[in-house]
């Protein structure tokens, strides 16, 4: 039930979905499978949506406690600091649920 | 580093058009080429986003040099997103400094409107991470997410972000080559129908048609390219990090370095509007206001003609439109007039520095110029 994200070896800096190579620093970063519990930061839900999507699309930004961000969709309305735990699914997109 | 000048501006009215994208390419250099008093140039540089998408267009470089009758020129076309304007006019300065060209014209434009809006978006919204393609994010629900962070942040009330379109209409008013030219009241803005919460309809730039075009040379001439800063930003929203977008931060370093110019100098500017927040976080970007700031001087009437600093006389990206190639170029254009004290309703008086900022992509591709009337 993990998320996969790589991690800096030499800056830390952590992105999801993984990479070869830190846009920070440039240096190698390690791919693993953290915890997807975290924050929101902001919302939205997209009441007009692009050709091939049904409306509303709710999503979040969340900041995970293992560090770096991802962004998520949701089946409720999300709210600024909620806590929430990021599940990533079979196709690579991200879901997060209220925690707890 | 060897001077550039504008010598010359044209800009089609914006708005929706039945005509083909190269026939307003064609117009607007012309009229720049007029504006100019030139016969000619050594260079044509087009720069546009979604010509193959959208106008099933290709090799416009070289069709719009044969429609001027400067066959023989060399041409070439830059795409770089919603900045693909101020990439050419980049060009076209960068082109001119180096000596290789004695003058260039440099051209934006786009055609939209004929399209369903949902096709729009799905193109425009290809500028995207792939993460955010597959979750069906367009370009407005970034900005929402960046809005709802903003007002968290600076305690800035929902209300406040719609003096912005209503500021842009009433400027719009005043400019008549606008897509739109009538004023709106706050109570429309704030009651448009939702696109991505908290942004309504009135909070996002419309999809236009048009084309602007300036002439760059090394002869002087009323108005100089001061400074051109040009910076990026990782693609994804979800992995930058700071505050505010930092390739406009970079750009706009870089732009008062050559330029030899701060942000307190700066008369007059045209910022990327494509949604109401991005004036409020370009003007803390390009140092007008500090972080957390900038909605307090929009509140306080700083930016509005006749305040402060005027940002955005034209009508901005939401008022005058937005064909996404031909912004860059139409705020140059814009800034060469407002310098020339050519504006005519709209004009900042006295203006003698002008500052515009293109973004491209979700913020992630941002330009910055200088322009300064030449002494």
């Amino acid at each position: 039930m993990g998320i996969r994200v790589s991690v800096c070896e030499r800056c830390n800096e952590t992105l999801v979905p993984p990479r070869a190579r830190c846009p920070n620093c440039r240096g190698e970063m390690t791919v693993m499978e953290v915890g997807g519990a975290g924050s929101v930061v902001t919302h939205t839900t997209v009441h007009v949506v692009p050709e091939g999507f049904q409306a509303p699309i709710r999503v979040g930004l969340v900041k995970l406690d293992a560090g770096g961000q991802v962004l998520a969709r949701s089946e409720v309305e999300l709210e600024i600091g909620m806590r929430v735990s990021v599940e990533e699914l079979p196709d690579g997109t991200h879901l997060a649920r209220p925690a707890g | 580093m060897p001077a550039a000048y504008i010598s010359g501006v044209g800009q089609t009215p914006f708005g929706k058009s039945e005509r083909p994208l190269l026939a307003m390419l064609t117009e607007a250099s012309a009229l720049a080429l007029k504006d100019s008093g030139a016969d000619a140039v050594d260079a044509v540089i087009v720069g546009t986003q979604t010509a193959e998408d959208l106008s099933g267009a290709s090799n416009l470089g070289t069709k719009l040099a044969d429609a001027l009758g400067l066959s023989g020129a060399a041409a070439w076309r830059v795409e770089n997103s919603s900045a693909s304007g101020s990439a050419a006019l980049e060009s076209a300065v960068h082109a001119v400094r180096s000596g290789a060209y004695g003058s260039v014209l440099a051209v934006g434009g786009e055609r939209m409107a004929h399209m369903p809006t949902p096709v729009v978006s799905r193109v425009l919204g290809r500028v995207l991470a792939d993460t955010e393609i597959a979750l069906g994010m367009t370009m407005p629900s970034l900005g929402a997410m960046v809005a709802r962070m903003y007002m968290h942040a600076h305690g800035m009330p929902r209300e406040t972000l719609a003096l912005v379109p209503v500021k842009a209409h009433l400027n719009g008013s005043r400019n008549p080559l606008a897509h739109f030219q009538k004023p709106v009241t706050l109570e429309k803005a704030l009651t448009s129908p939702m696109v991505a919460d908290p942004l309504r309809l009135f909070d996002i730039a419309p999809i236009s048609d048009g084309a602007a075009a300036a002439v760059v040379r090394a002869a002087p001439a009323q108005v100089e390219v001061a400074g051109v800063g040009h910076g990026t930003d990782r693609v994804a929203l979800a992995d930058r990090r700071g505050e505010g977008l930092r390739a406009t931060q970079i750009a706009a370093r870089a732009a008062y370095a050559q330029s030899g110019v701060g942000p307190r100098d700066v008369n007059v500017a045209e910022l990327h509007d494509a949604f109401s927040i991005l004036e409020i976080v370009d003007s803390e970007d390009v140092g007008f206001f500090p972080r957390g700031e900038g909605w307090r001087a929009l509140e306080r009437g700083e930016t509005q003609l006749g305040g402060r600093l005027p940002v955005n006389p034209s009508g901005g990206l939401k008022a005058r439109g937005h064909p996404v190639g031909a912004t860059g170029i139409a705020q140059a254009a814009e800034l060469v007039w407002q310098l020339r004290g050519e504006a005519g309703a709209r004009q900042v008086d006295g203006a003698r520095v002008g500052l515009s900022q293109n973004i491209g992509g979700f913020g992630c591709n941002n330009l910055v110029v200088v322009l300064r009337r030449a002494s």
